[in-house]
């Protein structure tokens, strides 16, 4: 695999969430993964290192996935969000969809995480049509 | 005489006879001696005087005014008078039917001087005759008295004589009376005469009883035949009647102070008839006046009149001066010769006068006549009184034997003249006597004594001559019949009165007399009463009773007197009596009666009391009482009857309501009917009417009456009371409609009711609802001991409860194990209330079927575990997810690094010096790869439940919107077929479908979603039934069925798998119920969806299912969805 690598920020504060899915984004081609257990911790680091794209725990100690995805987008820190939820029901409201987050963009744990690969291989344009 | 001289012509009336016995004393008064000379010269005077009399004439003429004169000339026909055509002499209507009398002759003389003539004409009546004068009708009355009120409307001449008004009695009565000495007796006058106004004035004080005749003849008859005592009036016009009728009986007995001044009178309304007609009367010469009162004027009355009573009468005639002397003295010289040779004859015929008027006297006092008898002639003579007896005029019986016996009674006839033939031929020895009756001029028999003596005999010494007298018993013999009549009669009843009658002598009280009825109540003899000291009988003091008795005889008796006497033994009774001042054999004394009265006075007071008790119930019954005329007149009524009937009180109702007769009843048929009930049945009926009020409002009221007859055995009153019953009829009518609610609601109410006797359990009454929930017939029931029902489960006993509905009185929701009676077991729930029905003890219990809402009380108990659940879950959810998401994200990993394909595990193993195709292999034999599957697997099936629980429990935020059934069908159906679970277990493929929709399907809305989720439910429950069926479905098929119905949808889902049995069918909708194996199901999918149906969207959801036949689910969806469907 080669071409440029995009770097993926994964925002939960379980952190066999982080681990389990940092390995499996890793294991495939073209991704920098990183990982924090806030929002707060994730905007410093994206503060010091720009990244492509952010998947997002909605419920976080602190402020919410929903704020913290506001505000990386208002200060264009990332361009694109996946919402990862443990929620059923949730539906992108006017901020998410604000911040380009679409219904496609939510993804309820637990599920098989090609799903996931597809999206962000759609969003970030190298590959895959999207389901 | 006088009616042969009232005959004559007027103006010359013949002289000679008015003076014989006339003046004697005025004579004495004149010139003694006689003589032809005086006479001649005295003759010359006179012819002087007629000289003058012709010049009075023609200056009376002169005397009148020129306006008088014209008068008299313009008015002839104004010139007439009135007369009374009977009041001789003084006026009458003569024979000949003309004006007669004094004062005709004295308007003859005013006539001549006045020059003109006044017309006479009789009047009808004294009364009318001073109307035409007062009205001008007749302007000239010729005899009337002046007196003050007549001044009113007439003027009156001087009076021309004066005339004194006299009593007139019998002969017997004594001379010299007053009216004042007639005191007790009978007086009569002339109607409308001064005389009746002046006697009725004095009768008062004198105690006269004033009889008022229609004219002077009746009156002096009257007193002549006795019916009256006297009669007044004046002398002239007496006078002339006694003699003119044959009354010799009766003379003048007395004077009074009221003189006749006649004058003439004129009305008022003509003054100048009246002042010429005065001049003419004043021209009059005096002694031309006494000559015409002497002609009319009669004093020689045959006694009537004493010497006394004749001066008076004179001296009213001498007015006229010494003309006048001078013609009484010639005239008494030309008598005085005549006079004196008739002194001698004179004297003797005044002594047999005088001797007769004794006898007369005598004769008139005893009413008796004499009579003279020639037994050898028969020549009778009966004297005048004899006539007068009879009321018969002398002459008018034939002086005969036979004209005696002729008025002798037929009965008496006989007998009287066989006793006087008797005396006769017996030698007329001593005195004849005999009683018998005569006939009296009226043609009434007059009881007459007849006594008689011999008074001449013949030679041989027989009677030749027999005189006597009748007398008039008559009178006597009835007062004697009377008297022994009376009596007779008093005895009568004095001894067999049943009233107790005493007589007592009026000074001492001492008991003259007692009668039969006094001696029993005192039970004593009469001799014993009579020896009785007075007052013996009662309690009054010997001073009381003697101003009693003289209270008695001043007031001439006293009645009805309540008093007190002591009876025999000794009580006191109470007693009415009456007394009388009586005369008893000659004493005066007191005449009693006395009635006991003590028995009915205690009547009285009982009955007193008894009617003011009926009375008070009267006036304060509540009911109204009445009394009314069989014809339905209201004779009275009483308050309370009043108010019921609208009216203020008791006097408006009877004021209202007397001429009203049936005015309380609206149908007149309802009264008719009360009084038939009350003929057949008198002593009382009841019955029930609508009556009304004074507003014509009904009211329905109970009348009892009864009904009295009449003496005639009439229906006659009606008696009774009347009750309003309409309160009473209100109540009655709400306690029916009341009865009939409960009756329906009994009927009708969805519970069970059994009504019991509570001392054996009989069943009384039960109602539909206990027949359909027990299943017994009404008439297996109804007596029958509850017991013997078979109610209750086995092994269930009531006995607690009823316990305690015994202590109470009720007993509330109880609930029990009861039983159908095919055994089929019930939940019930008792409620038990006691009632006392008829007397006796019963329970009604209320029993209410709850196994079916018992159930659904399961179902909802579980539902609400649900959804309370379902909120746990949601909040849980989030938190399961994430280590769910670590598991599986683990497992995929594991799975993809020891793949021996993938770059970067080859690269590492490589590193390392590790075999990754072996690694594989190990895994492989090591079952490894499926370890990892499973815990993917396990993950996974985790992930589902929760994700159902959300979905159960979350509310949905899907709007409603028109529902496109038929897609959303095709949909589900497409999912089933391709889901993933379903492919796993069971091959849908082989079930056939089929899909029936109807045209026309109306539009409903609904939440699409959600009725997709139930069609895949049911699809997947029907496919997972028939893949697990044992022996296995030969033809699976699904029918799905999309139909209108009114006002909505209905979808059914029907299946010919192996079915549910009736346990699996009735818990089909309970959550977590599932006949899956474990990890199939989760036992909510069937919940969910009845849920769905109902709750959210308003419509109904059941199923039916037949064991081994298939299941068939029915979903009825409403077009609107009621608002309070919510999902």
């Amino acid at each position: 695999m080669t071409g440029p690598c995009s770097t993926l920020l994964i925002v939960d504060d379980e952190e066999g969430i982080r681990r389990q899915l940092e390995a499996y984004l890793e294991d495939q081609d073209g991704f920098s993964v990183l990982s924090t257990a806030s929002g707060e911790e994730a905007l410093q680091r994206m503060a010091e290192h720009p990244v492509d794209l952010c998947i997002v725990d909605m419920r976080l100690p602190g402020m919410t996935g929903e704020a913290f995805i506001a505000l990386a987008a208002a200060r264009g820190l990332c361009r694109h969000f996946l919402v990862h939820t443990g929620s059923l029901d949730l539906v992108p409201g006017p901020t998410l969809l604000a911040a380009g987050v679409g219904p496609d963009d939510v993804f309820v744990k637990p599920h098989g995480a090609e799903g996931m690969l597809r999206r962000i291989r759609h969003i970030l344009g190298d590959g895959g049509p999207t389901p | 005489m006088h009616r042969t001289r009232s005959t004559a012509p007027h103006g010359n009336p013949p002289q000679a006879t008015s003076c014989p016995a006339e003046r004697p004393r005025a004579g004495k008064s004149c010139v003694e001696r006689p003589h032809g000379r005086l006479l001649l010269a005295l003759l010359a005077t006179a012819a002087l005087l007629l000289l003058l009399f012709s010049h009075t004439v023609a200056n009376a003429q002169a005397l009148l005014t020129d306006e008088e004169k014209a008068w008299l000339a313009a008015n002839p026909h104004k010139l007439k008078l009135s007369f009374d055509r009977n009041f001789p002499p003084l006026e009458f209507l003569g024979p000949d039917g003309h004006f007669n009398g004094l004062a005709a002759e004295i308007l003859k003389l005013i006539e001549e001087r006045l020059g003109a003539e006044i017309i006479a004409s009789p009047a009808t009546d004294w009364p009318s005759q001073l109307r035409m004068l007062e009205n001008g009708e007749m302007p000239v009355v010729p005899v009337i008295v002046h007196t003050e009120e007549r001044e009113r409307f007439a003027q009156f001449t001087p009076p021309y004589i004066e005339i004194p008004t006299v009593i007139i009695g019998r002969r017997n009565e004594e001379g010299g009376k007053v009216l004042s000495d007639f005191a007790g007796r009978r007086v009569a006058v002339v109607r409308g005469y001064v005389t009746e106004h002046y006697v009725r004035e004095r009768s008062l004080d004198a105690g006269i009883e004033v009889v008022p005749v229609s004219n002077v003849q009746a009156g002096l008859r009257d007193v002549s035949f006795g019916v009256v005592d006297a009669v007044v009036e004046n002398l002239a016009v007496a006078a002339h009647y006694i003699d003119k009728e044959q009354l010799p009986n009766l003379k003048v007995v007395g004077s009074t102070e009221l003189n006749y001044s006649l004058s003439f009178a004129v009305s008022n309304k003509y003054p100048l008839l009246y002042s010429a007609l005065l001049k003419a009367y004043a021209a009059i010469p005096p002694e031309e006046l006494e000559r015409v009162k002497a002609h009319w004027i009669r004093l020689d009355t045959g006694g009537l009149l004493s010497p006394e009573q004749r001066r008076v009468l004179r001296m009213t005639a001498v007015a006229g001066g010494a003309v006048v002397g001078m013609l009484s003295c010639v005239a008494w010289l030309l008598r005085r010769r005549l006079r004196k040779e008739m002194k001698e004859l004179e004297q003797a015929r005044n002594k047999v006068q005088e001797q007769g008027a004794r006898l007369a006297l005598v004769l008139d006092a005893t009413r008796t006549g004499i009579w003279e008898y020639e037994p050898a002639t028969g020549a009778t003579y009966l004297s005048p009184e004899w006539h007068t007896m009879l009321g018969r005029l002398p002459g008018t019986i034939p002086a005969t034997y036979a004209g005696w016996t002729s008025l002798i009674h037929p009965d008496d006839a006989e007998a009287t003249t066989r006793q006087l033939d008797a005396y006769v031929h017996s030698g007329g020895r001593g005195v004849y006597e005999a009683e018998f009756r005569l006939l009296d001029a009226s043609g009434e028999w007059r009881w007459v004594l007849a006594k008689g003596r011999t008074v001449r005999r013949d030679s041989l010494g027989r009677p030749e001559r027999v005189i006597g007298m009748n007398t008039d018993i008559h009178t006597m013999r009835q007062h004697r019949d009377a008297a022994l009549e009376s009596e007779r009669k008093f005895r009568t009843i004095f001894e067999n009165a049943p009233y107790a009658i005493v007589v007592n002598r009026m000074s001492d009280g001492a008991y003259l007399d007692v009668n039969r009825a006094f001696l029993r109540s005192q039970k004593k003899s009469r001799e014993e009463m009579l020896a009785t000291a007075p007052g013996h009988y009662s309690d009054v003091s010997p001073e009381q009773a003697e101003a009693l008795r003289n209270k008695i005889r001043l007031l001439g008796g006293m009645h009805n007197l309540e008093g007190r006497s002591i009876h025999p033994d000794g009580t006191v009774r109470h007693i009415i009596y009456s007394s009388v001042p009586i005369t008893y054999d000659g004493e005066t004394a007191i005449l009693s009666i006395t009635v006991d009265v003590t028995d009915r006075k205690q009547a009285e007071n009982a009955l007193k009391a008894s009617e003011e008790q009926y009375r008070a119930i009267f006036n304060n019954a509540p009911v109204g009482i009445f009394r009314t005329s069989f014809d339905g007149h209201v004779i009275d009524g009483n308050p309370a009857l009043a108010r019921m009937l609208g009216y203020a009180d008791r006097s408006e109702l009877l004021r209202n309501l007397k001429d009203k007769a049936v005015d309380v009843y609206p149908e007149p048929e309802a009264r008719r009917s009360l009084l038939d009930a009350l003929l057949r049945n008198p002593s009382g009926v009841r019955m029930e009417f609508e009556l009304q009020r004074r507003d014509r409002s009904p009211f329905h009221a109970i009348v009892n009456a009864t009904l009295q007859f009449d003496a005639d055995n009439q229906p006659f009153i009606l008696d009774g009371i009347v009750e309003d019953i309409s309160v009473r009829k209100q109540a009655e009518e709400q306690l029916r409609q009341s009865e009939q609610k409960f009756f329906q609601l009994f009927q009708l109410c969805p519970d069970a009711i059994v009504v019991a006797r509570s001392e054996d359990g009989i069943v009384r009454d039960v109602n539909q609802a206990f027949i359909r929930m027990f299943g017994f017939p009404r008439e297996e029931v109804l007596g029958t001991p509850l017991r013997a029902l078979g109610l209750l489960a086995p092994e269930t006993s009531l006995d607690a409860p009823l316990a305690l509905l015994r202590q109470h009185g009720e007993l509330g929701s109880h609930e029990f194990a009861a039983r159908h009676k095919d055994g089929t077991p019930m939940a019930c729930l008792l409620s038990c209330q006691m009632l006392r029905i008829d007397g006796e003890e019963h329970m009604m219990a209320v029993l209410r079927d709850i196994t079916q809402s018992k159930k659904m009380q399961e179902v909802i108990i579980q539902t609400e575990k649900m959804v309370s659940l379902g909120g746990i879950a949601a909040g849980i959810a989030h938190e399961i997810n994430n280590p769910l998401g670590i598991v599986l994200q683990a497992s995929q990993n594991l799975t993809q690094r020891t793949r021996p394909d993938f770059p970067k595990n080859v690269e590492v193993a490589k590193a390392i010096g590790l075999d990754m195709e072996l690694l594989a292999s190990y895994m492989r034999q090591r079952k490894l790869d499926v370890f990892l599957a499973d815990i993917q697997s396990a993950a996974l099936r985790a992930s589902a439940i929760i994700r159902h629980m959300l979905e159960f429990s979350r509310r949905s935020e899907s709007r409603r919107k028109v529902c496109d059934l038929v897609g959303l069908l095709g949909r589900a159906l497409a999912l089933t077929q391709n889901d993933y679970d379903l492919k796993k277990s069971y091959d849908f493929k082989k079930i056939e479908v089929s899909l029936n929709i109807a045209d026309d399907l109306p539009v409903i809305n609904c939440t699409e979603t959600e009725i997709e989720q139930v069609v895949i439910n049911l699809l997947r429950n029907s496919a997972q039934a028939m893949a697990s069926a044992k022996p296995p479905v030969a033809a699976p098929r699904i029918d799905l069925d999309l139909g209108a119905t009114p006002g909505g949808i209905r979808l059914v889902i029907a299946d010919n798998g192996p079915g549910m049995p009736p346990e699996v069918q009735r818990r089909a909708f309970e959550p977590f119920f599932t006949t899956k194996p474990p990890g199939i199901g989760t036992g909510l999918g069937l919940s969910v969806s009845y849920f769905i149906v109902t709750k959210g969207h308003g419509g109904r959801m059941h199923v039916e299912s037949t064991p081994g036949k298939g299941t068939r689910f029915t979903i009825d969806l409403p077009v609107d969805i009621p608002p309070e469907a919510t999902a």
